[in-house]
Protein backbone atom coordinates (compact mmCIF):
# COMPACT_ATOMS: atom_id res chain seq x y z
CA UNK A 1 0.00 0.00 0.00
CA UNK A 2 2.90 1.99 0.85
CA UNK A 3 4.63 1.74 -2.51
CA UNK A 4 2.06 2.19 -4.06
CA UNK A 5 1.32 6.00 -2.66
CA UNK A 6 5.09 6.36 -3.31
CA UNK A 7 4.43 5.37 -6.95
CA UNK A 8 1.45 7.84 -7.30
CA UNK A 9 3.57 10.95 -5.74
CA UNK A 10 6.40 9.97 -7.61
CA UNK A 11 4.61 9.80 -11.40
CA UNK A 12 2.86 12.87 -10.29
CA UNK A 13 6.00 14.70 -9.67
CA UNK A 14 7.02 13.24 -13.25
CA UNK A 15 3.81 14.64 -14.67
CA UNK A 16 4.58 18.25 -13.00
CA UNK A 17 8.04 18.68 -14.01
CA UNK A 18 7.40 17.34 -17.99
CA UNK A 19 4.14 19.51 -18.41
CA UNK A 20 3.47 16.66 -21.17
CA UNK A 21 0.77 14.48 -20.91
CA UNK A 22 -0.31 14.19 -24.72
CA UNK A 23 2.75 12.26 -25.78
CA UNK A 24 2.53 8.47 -24.93
CA UNK A 25 6.06 7.92 -24.91
CA UNK A 26 7.21 10.27 -21.93
CA UNK A 27 4.25 9.07 -20.10
CA UNK A 28 5.08 5.48 -20.59
CA UNK A 29 9.24 6.26 -19.81
CA UNK A 30 7.60 7.98 -16.66
CA UNK A 31 5.77 5.10 -15.63
CA UNK A 32 8.91 3.27 -15.86
CA UNK A 33 11.30 5.19 -13.95
CA UNK A 34 8.85 5.30 -10.88
CA UNK A 35 8.21 1.73 -10.93
CA UNK A 36 12.11 1.19 -10.70
CA UNK A 37 12.48 3.91 -7.74
CA UNK A 38 9.69 1.75 -6.22
CA UNK A 39 11.29 -1.52 -6.56
CA UNK A 40 14.40 0.17 -5.91
CA UNK A 41 12.74 1.37 -2.42
CA UNK A 42 11.97 -1.99 -1.52
CA UNK A 43 14.84 -3.84 -2.23
CA UNK A 44 16.79 -1.35 0.13
CA UNK A 45 13.82 -1.76 3.26
CA UNK A 46 13.57 2.24 2.83
CA UNK A 47 9.53 1.69 2.66
CA UNK A 48 8.03 1.80 6.34
CA UNK A 49 5.92 -0.99 6.93
CA UNK A 50 3.78 1.91 8.73
CA UNK A 51 0.69 3.64 7.73
CA UNK A 52 -0.27 7.28 8.50
CA UNK A 53 -4.47 7.38 8.71
CA UNK A 54 -5.86 10.00 7.04
CA UNK A 55 -6.84 11.61 10.18
CA UNK A 56 -3.98 12.98 11.06
CA UNK A 57 -3.35 14.67 7.55
CA UNK A 58 -6.57 16.18 8.32
CA UNK A 59 -6.12 17.49 11.54
CA UNK A 60 -2.82 18.39 10.02
CA UNK A 61 -4.54 20.82 7.39
CA UNK A 62 -6.10 22.30 10.85
CA UNK A 63 -2.70 22.67 12.57
CA UNK A 64 -1.41 24.68 9.30
CA UNK A 65 -3.10 28.15 10.00
CA UNK A 66 -2.04 28.40 13.56
CA UNK A 67 1.50 27.49 12.27
CA UNK A 68 1.38 30.19 9.46
CA UNK A 69 0.19 32.56 12.26
CA UNK A 70 3.14 31.90 14.00
CA UNK A 71 5.71 32.16 11.21
CA UNK A 72 4.44 35.51 10.56
CA UNK A 73 4.31 36.85 14.16
CA UNK A 74 8.54 35.33 14.24
CA UNK A 75 9.40 36.82 11.14
CA UNK A 76 7.97 39.95 12.53
CA UNK A 77 10.27 39.76 15.59
CA UNK A 78 13.22 38.66 13.54
CA UNK A 79 12.74 41.52 11.11
CA UNK A 80 12.28 44.12 13.96
CA UNK A 81 15.60 42.48 15.76
CA UNK A 82 17.85 42.84 11.80
CA UNK A 83 16.82 46.66 11.81
CA UNK A 84 17.05 47.60 15.53
CA UNK A 85 20.13 49.62 15.70
CA UNK A 86 21.64 47.67 18.86
CA UNK A 87 19.36 44.29 19.42
CA UNK A 88 18.43 43.80 22.37
CA UNK A 89 18.60 39.98 22.93
CA UNK A 90 19.93 37.38 25.82
CA UNK A 91 20.50 34.01 24.36
CA UNK A 92 20.53 31.04 26.38
CA UNK A 93 19.65 27.14 25.78
CA UNK A 94 17.06 25.60 27.22
CA UNK A 95 15.84 21.75 27.72
CA UNK A 96 11.81 20.74 27.24
CA UNK A 97 11.07 17.72 28.03
CA UNK A 98 8.82 15.73 26.14
CA UNK A 99 6.04 12.83 25.91
CA UNK A 100 6.07 12.43 22.25
CA UNK A 101 7.82 9.38 20.61
CA UNK A 102 6.57 8.97 17.35
CA UNK A 103 9.61 10.10 14.76
CA UNK A 104 7.32 11.95 12.71
CA UNK A 105 5.64 13.70 15.65
CA UNK A 106 8.91 14.90 16.69
CA UNK A 107 10.08 15.67 13.59
CA UNK A 108 6.99 18.48 13.45
CA UNK A 109 7.39 19.88 17.10
CA UNK A 110 11.33 20.20 15.92
CA UNK A 111 10.31 22.59 13.11
CA UNK A 112 7.46 24.42 14.50
CA UNK A 113 9.33 24.98 17.72
CA UNK A 114 12.23 26.45 15.09
CA UNK A 115 8.98 28.35 13.32
CA UNK A 116 7.86 29.80 16.85
CA UNK A 117 9.11 33.29 17.77
CA UNK A 118 12.33 33.79 19.12
CA UNK A 119 13.25 29.78 19.79
CA UNK A 120 15.20 27.15 17.59
CA UNK A 121 15.57 23.86 18.18
CA UNK A 122 19.54 22.68 18.69
CA UNK A 123 19.25 19.08 19.31
CA UNK A 124 16.69 16.03 20.28
CA UNK A 125 17.50 13.06 22.61
CA UNK A 126 15.23 10.39 23.17
CA UNK A 127 13.16 12.43 26.09
CA UNK A 128 13.82 16.09 25.34
CA UNK A 129 14.47 18.94 22.99
CA UNK A 130 17.32 21.58 23.61
CA UNK A 131 16.31 24.91 22.65
CA UNK A 132 18.00 27.83 22.16
CA UNK A 133 15.89 31.26 22.84
CA UNK A 134 16.73 34.86 21.56
CA UNK A 135 15.36 35.95 25.39
CA UNK A 136 13.26 34.58 28.57
CA UNK A 137 9.74 35.26 27.05
CA UNK A 138 10.00 33.14 24.04
CA UNK A 139 12.01 30.11 26.55
CA UNK A 140 9.14 30.19 28.57
CA UNK A 141 6.38 30.08 26.21
CA UNK A 142 8.04 27.06 24.80
CA UNK A 143 8.49 25.33 28.47
CA UNK A 144 4.78 25.27 29.20
CA UNK A 145 4.64 22.54 26.61
CA UNK A 146 1.11 23.74 24.58
CA UNK A 147 2.62 23.25 21.16
CA UNK A 148 2.95 19.26 22.26
CA UNK A 149 -0.41 19.23 23.14
CA UNK A 150 -1.58 20.58 20.01
CA UNK A 151 0.22 18.19 18.19
CA UNK A 152 -0.41 14.85 20.07
CA UNK A 153 -3.81 14.43 19.25
CA UNK A 154 -2.29 14.50 15.55
CA UNK A 155 -0.12 11.47 15.43
CA UNK A 156 -1.45 7.70 17.22
CA UNK A 157 1.97 7.43 19.49
CA UNK A 158 2.36 3.47 18.68
CA UNK A 159 5.60 2.82 16.86
CA UNK A 160 7.29 0.36 16.92
CA UNK A 161 10.13 0.57 13.74
CA UNK A 162 13.85 1.98 13.62
CA UNK A 163 13.35 3.61 10.25
CA UNK A 164 13.36 7.41 10.52
CA UNK A 165 14.20 9.18 8.12
CA UNK A 166 12.07 7.85 4.92
CA UNK A 167 9.03 9.05 7.53
CA UNK A 168 9.04 12.55 6.09
CA UNK A 169 9.59 11.82 2.40
CA UNK A 170 7.24 9.17 1.85
CA UNK A 171 4.58 11.00 3.77
CA UNK B 1 -5.47 41.21 -7.33
CA UNK B 2 -2.74 43.68 -9.24
CA UNK B 3 -2.31 45.60 -6.02
CA UNK B 4 -2.47 42.28 -3.77
CA UNK B 5 -0.07 40.85 -6.01
CA UNK B 6 2.09 43.77 -5.51
CA UNK B 7 1.92 43.87 -2.01
CA UNK B 8 2.56 39.85 -1.34
CA UNK B 9 5.59 40.80 -3.77
CA UNK B 10 7.34 43.71 -2.10
CA UNK B 11 6.40 42.67 1.24
CA UNK B 12 8.17 39.49 0.35
CA UNK B 13 11.27 40.81 -0.99
CA UNK B 14 11.75 43.16 2.10
CA UNK B 15 11.07 39.96 4.42
CA UNK B 16 13.94 38.36 2.19
CA UNK B 17 16.45 41.17 2.56
CA UNK B 18 15.48 41.81 6.30
CA UNK B 19 15.90 38.16 7.04
CA UNK B 20 19.62 38.00 5.38
CA UNK B 21 20.49 41.59 7.12
CA UNK B 22 19.57 39.84 10.40
CA UNK B 23 21.83 36.94 9.32
CA UNK B 24 24.82 39.55 9.21
CA UNK B 25 24.34 41.53 11.87
CA UNK B 26 23.60 39.22 14.68
CA UNK B 27 26.44 38.45 17.43
CA UNK B 28 27.08 34.87 17.00
CA UNK B 29 25.91 31.90 15.41
CA UNK B 30 23.28 30.46 17.07
CA UNK B 31 21.79 33.66 17.10
CA UNK B 32 22.02 33.85 13.59
CA UNK B 33 19.57 30.44 12.90
CA UNK B 34 17.02 32.60 13.74
CA UNK B 35 16.60 34.88 10.96
CA UNK B 36 17.85 32.13 8.49
CA UNK B 37 15.36 29.92 9.76
CA UNK B 38 12.14 31.80 10.25
CA UNK B 39 12.14 34.70 7.66
CA UNK B 40 13.26 32.61 5.21
CA UNK B 41 10.08 30.75 4.96
CA UNK B 42 7.95 33.72 5.05
CA UNK B 43 9.75 35.58 2.77
CA UNK B 44 9.44 32.53 0.34
CA UNK B 45 5.43 32.06 0.95
CA UNK B 46 5.05 35.94 0.33
CA UNK B 47 6.78 35.72 -2.65
CA UNK B 48 5.30 32.89 -4.86
CA UNK B 49 1.80 33.33 -3.07
CA UNK B 50 2.28 36.87 -5.35
CA UNK B 51 3.63 35.05 -8.30
CA UNK B 52 0.93 32.88 -8.18
CA UNK B 53 -1.45 35.81 -7.87
CA UNK B 54 0.36 36.93 -11.32
CA UNK B 55 -0.17 34.38 -12.55
CA UNK B 56 -3.30 33.49 -12.03
CA UNK B 57 -4.22 37.02 -13.80
CA UNK B 58 -2.13 36.25 -16.66
CA UNK B 59 -4.42 33.54 -19.42
CA UNK B 60 -2.64 30.68 -21.02
CA UNK B 61 -1.34 27.50 -19.85
CA UNK B 62 -0.75 29.07 -16.40
CA UNK B 63 -2.46 25.83 -14.05
CA UNK B 64 1.06 24.00 -14.66
CA UNK B 65 3.34 26.64 -13.77
CA UNK B 66 0.96 27.57 -10.75
CA UNK B 67 1.69 23.88 -9.54
CA UNK B 68 5.34 24.24 -9.72
CA UNK B 69 5.32 27.21 -7.89
CA UNK B 70 3.16 25.18 -5.34
CA UNK B 71 5.78 22.35 -5.36
CA UNK B 72 8.54 24.96 -4.91
CA UNK B 73 6.62 26.78 -1.52
CA UNK B 74 5.87 23.44 0.31
CA UNK B 75 9.54 21.79 -0.85
CA UNK B 76 10.64 24.82 0.45
CA UNK B 77 8.85 24.99 3.55
CA UNK B 78 9.67 21.60 4.21
CA UNK B 79 13.42 21.74 3.72
CA UNK B 80 14.21 25.34 5.02
CA UNK B 81 14.03 24.95 8.84
CA UNK B 82 15.43 21.01 8.31
CA UNK B 83 18.37 22.55 6.98
CA UNK B 84 18.83 24.75 10.14
CA UNK B 85 18.34 22.70 12.38
CA UNK B 86 20.80 19.55 10.42
CA UNK B 87 23.54 22.48 10.56
CA UNK B 88 22.77 24.00 14.04
CA UNK B 89 23.18 20.22 15.66
CA UNK B 90 26.41 19.81 13.70
CA UNK B 91 27.31 23.06 15.37
CA UNK B 92 26.14 21.98 19.12
CA UNK B 93 27.65 18.41 18.37
CA UNK B 94 31.04 19.82 17.76
CA UNK B 95 31.07 21.65 20.86
CA UNK B 96 30.76 25.42 19.20
CA UNK B 97 29.61 27.42 23.04
CA UNK B 98 26.33 29.55 22.78
CA UNK B 99 26.74 34.20 23.04
CA UNK B 100 25.73 35.53 25.84
CA UNK B 101 25.50 38.54 27.61
CA UNK B 102 29.49 39.35 28.52
CA UNK B 103 28.23 40.93 32.04
CA UNK B 104 26.69 38.98 34.21
CA UNK B 105 25.25 41.22 35.98
CA UNK B 106 22.45 41.83 33.82
CA UNK B 107 21.05 38.17 33.80
CA UNK B 108 20.65 38.53 37.40
CA UNK B 109 19.26 42.18 37.47
CA UNK B 110 16.79 40.35 35.17
CA UNK B 111 15.90 37.28 37.31
CA UNK B 112 16.06 38.54 40.55
CA UNK B 113 13.27 41.39 40.80
CA UNK C 1 9.14 50.27 -11.89
CA UNK C 2 6.90 47.41 -11.75
CA UNK C 3 6.78 45.62 -8.07
CA UNK C 4 8.67 41.95 -9.50
CA UNK C 5 11.60 43.44 -10.97
CA UNK C 6 11.76 45.78 -7.23
CA UNK C 7 11.13 42.32 -5.32
CA UNK C 8 13.76 40.73 -7.17
CA UNK C 9 16.47 43.68 -6.42
CA UNK C 10 15.52 43.53 -3.26
CA UNK C 11 15.92 39.40 -2.93
CA UNK C 12 19.09 40.11 -4.37
CA UNK C 13 20.61 42.11 -1.92
CA UNK C 14 19.53 39.86 0.52
CA UNK C 15 21.44 37.03 -1.19
CA UNK C 16 24.75 39.96 -1.29
CA UNK C 17 24.03 40.43 2.47
CA UNK C 18 24.32 36.19 3.37
CA UNK C 19 26.94 35.95 0.79
CA UNK C 20 29.26 38.73 2.84
CA UNK C 21 27.91 37.00 5.60
CA UNK C 22 29.73 33.51 4.11
CA UNK C 23 33.16 35.12 3.71
CA UNK C 24 33.29 36.92 6.82
CA UNK C 25 32.12 34.30 9.21
CA UNK C 26 34.03 32.96 11.46
CA UNK C 27 33.41 29.69 11.95
CA UNK C 28 32.45 26.97 9.87
CA UNK C 29 28.91 26.59 10.44
CA UNK C 30 28.14 30.13 10.19
CA UNK C 31 29.38 30.20 6.37
CA UNK C 32 27.50 26.99 6.20
CA UNK C 33 24.10 28.51 7.12
CA UNK C 34 24.67 31.81 4.79
CA UNK C 35 25.76 29.47 1.54
CA UNK C 36 22.07 27.87 2.96
CA UNK C 37 20.43 31.74 2.98
CA UNK C 38 22.14 32.31 -0.36
CA UNK C 39 20.63 29.39 -1.75
CA UNK C 40 17.10 29.82 -1.00
CA UNK C 41 17.03 33.55 -2.00
CA UNK C 42 18.46 32.26 -5.12
CA UNK C 43 15.22 30.01 -5.35
CA UNK C 44 12.99 32.65 -4.84
CA UNK C 45 14.95 34.64 -7.68
CA UNK C 46 14.83 31.92 -9.73
CA UNK C 47 11.10 31.53 -9.83
CA UNK C 48 10.87 35.65 -10.53
CA UNK C 49 12.89 35.89 -13.32
CA UNK C 50 11.28 33.26 -14.81
CA UNK C 51 8.13 35.54 -14.50
CA UNK C 52 9.80 38.75 -15.73
CA UNK C 53 11.16 37.20 -18.68
CA UNK C 54 7.83 34.97 -19.27
CA UNK C 55 10.06 31.08 -19.21
CA UNK C 56 8.40 28.72 -17.10
CA UNK C 57 11.39 26.63 -18.03
CA UNK C 58 13.26 28.74 -15.04
CA UNK C 59 10.29 27.07 -12.47
CA UNK C 60 12.08 23.80 -13.10
CA UNK C 61 15.33 25.40 -12.57
CA UNK C 62 14.10 26.25 -9.14
CA UNK C 63 12.66 23.54 -7.88
CA UNK C 64 15.74 21.68 -8.46
CA UNK C 65 18.04 24.45 -6.95
CA UNK C 66 16.02 23.80 -3.88
CA UNK C 67 16.60 20.36 -4.20
CA UNK C 68 20.43 20.36 -4.66
CA UNK C 69 20.74 23.06 -1.52
CA UNK C 70 19.21 20.81 0.80
CA UNK C 71 21.40 17.60 -0.03
CA UNK C 72 24.72 19.42 -0.17
CA UNK C 73 23.98 21.21 2.81
CA UNK C 74 23.34 18.00 4.75
CA UNK C 75 26.23 15.82 2.84
CA UNK C 76 28.29 18.69 3.94
CA UNK C 77 27.59 18.50 7.15
CA UNK C 78 27.55 14.96 7.38
CA UNK C 79 31.44 15.40 5.79
CA UNK C 80 32.77 17.33 8.86
CA UNK C 81 31.24 15.09 11.03
CA UNK C 82 32.67 12.42 10.20
CA UNK C 83 35.86 14.46 11.04
CA UNK C 84 37.58 13.84 7.94
CA UNK C 85 37.49 17.64 7.04
CA UNK C 86 38.08 19.58 10.20
CA UNK C 87 37.24 23.41 10.66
Amino acid sequence: MRSFWLFLALFGFWLLLSGQFESPFLIGSGMVASAVTVLICQRLDLISPQFQPLSSFLRFLLYLPWLLLQIVRASFDVIILAWSPRPNISPRLVEVRTHLTHPLALTLLANSITLTPGTVTVDIDDKSLLVHALGEKSARGVLDGSMEKRISPMIPQRWDGDDEREEEVSR
Amino acid sequence: MEMISDGLLLLGGFVAFSGALGVLRMPDFYSRLHPAGTADTLAQLLVIGGLVLRHLDSTGDSLLVVGKLIAISVLLMVTTPTATHAISRAAHLSGLAPWTRRSTDLEEQEESP
Amino acid sequence: MNAELLAALLVLGGALLAGIRSVLGPTFYDRVLAVNVFGTKAVMLLAIIGFIGDRSGFLDIAILYGLINFIATVALLRFVESGRYSS
